[in-house]
């Protein structure tokens, strides 16, 4: 049986919705962006996993670029764009970085577990699609990040890492 | 929302660790600070209380990472007590769940230590 969010009213998913915003490098709105994912997930009565889920990439996804491409400046300026369909929980974060380069992300190594590093391994895991876009010529980066959503009373279906194996 | 964070002393030496609020990169040095401080007193049988934590990311992780490693080089150890499903599910993803130590109750936790004072499950030096 589907769980949902405490308060989220049965029925159907509300066929669309897209929020756009503009974060700064400084990280203090970032429990407000958590805040506004629930009342998002409520809005379209997606489950507790789901809602865990994108509140962590989310929040992994804007800390990487506050702490390591803006270094905490408050003068940076980055995008943060969620669209929920009733098949895809879509997240494009996108920002300047001309240093940045995807495949020197390093791989986390899990039997010897160090302090930092864990970001991007839990994003690639709790999302079902990851991607880095680059644009060569202006520097922009765009992490683009896809939770797959299964209908509402697909039983055993909203949440589910569908690809558990990464 | 914040982080606040209670200690507690209880029987075998254990101290509880009350986490309440969130752990982010924000704010995790809080937490490590605390550790540090307990290990410091030669406090290092600690227990995490994780029942009213709302939220953690990989930075509050990491901080657990160093408690372990903290604790243990005191010859205690560090465990957690009351983890929540979905904070299972990403320590399952981490591998997490090899390292550390979790007890339903505060009772198995801190009765735990009385069975084995130090660390109950393998923590691998890097090579």
């Amino acid at each position: 049986m589907p769980t949902t969010i405490p308060g989220a009213s049965p029925g159907a998913r509300p066929r669309c919705t897209r929020l756009d915003m503009e974060l700064t490098g400084n990280p203090r709105a970032l429990s407000l962006v958590r805040r506004i994912l629930c009342t998002c997930a409520l809005a379209q009565n997606l489950s507790p996993q789901v809602l865990s889920d994108v509140q962590l990439a989310v929040t992994e996804a804007c800390t990487n670029v506050i702490k390591h491409a803006f270094r905490f400046d408050p003068t940076r300026r980055f995008g943060l764009q969620i669209q929920v369909t009733a098949q895809e929980y879509l997240i494009r974060v996108t920002y300047d970085d001309p240093q940045f380069d995807p495949a020197t992300i390093p791989i986390p190594d899990l039997q010897h577990s160090r302090e930092g590093g864990l970001g991007v391994f839990l994003i690639r895991h709790i999302m079902d699609e990851v991607e880095y876009l680059v644009d060569a010529a202006t520097g922009t980066i765009t992490l683009r990040m896809v939770k797959s959503l299964a209908a509402p009373d697909d039983p055993g279906g909203q949440g589910e890492n569908r690809n558990p194996g990464r | 929302m914040s982080l606040t964070i209670e200690c507690q002393e209880r029987e075998h030496g254990v101290v509880i660790v009350d986490v309440r609020g969130e752990i982010t990169f924000e704010n995790s040095d809080l937490l490590r600070d605390k550790i540090n401080e307990l290990c410091d007193q030669h406090k290092t049988r600690l227990v995490i209380d994780l029942a009213n934590l709302k939220y953690m990311s990989s930075a509050g992780m990491g901080v657990l990472v160093h408690g372990l490693k903290k604790t243990r080089q005191g010859q205690g150890d560090l465990r957690l007590a009351h983890l929540s499903p979905k904070m299972r599910r990403v320590f399952l993803i981490t591998q997490f769940t090899h390292h550390f130590s979790v007890f339903a109750s505060l009772e198995e936790a801190i009765q735990s230590f009385a069975v084995a004072p130090t660390e109950a499950k393998p923590f691998p030096s890097p090579s």
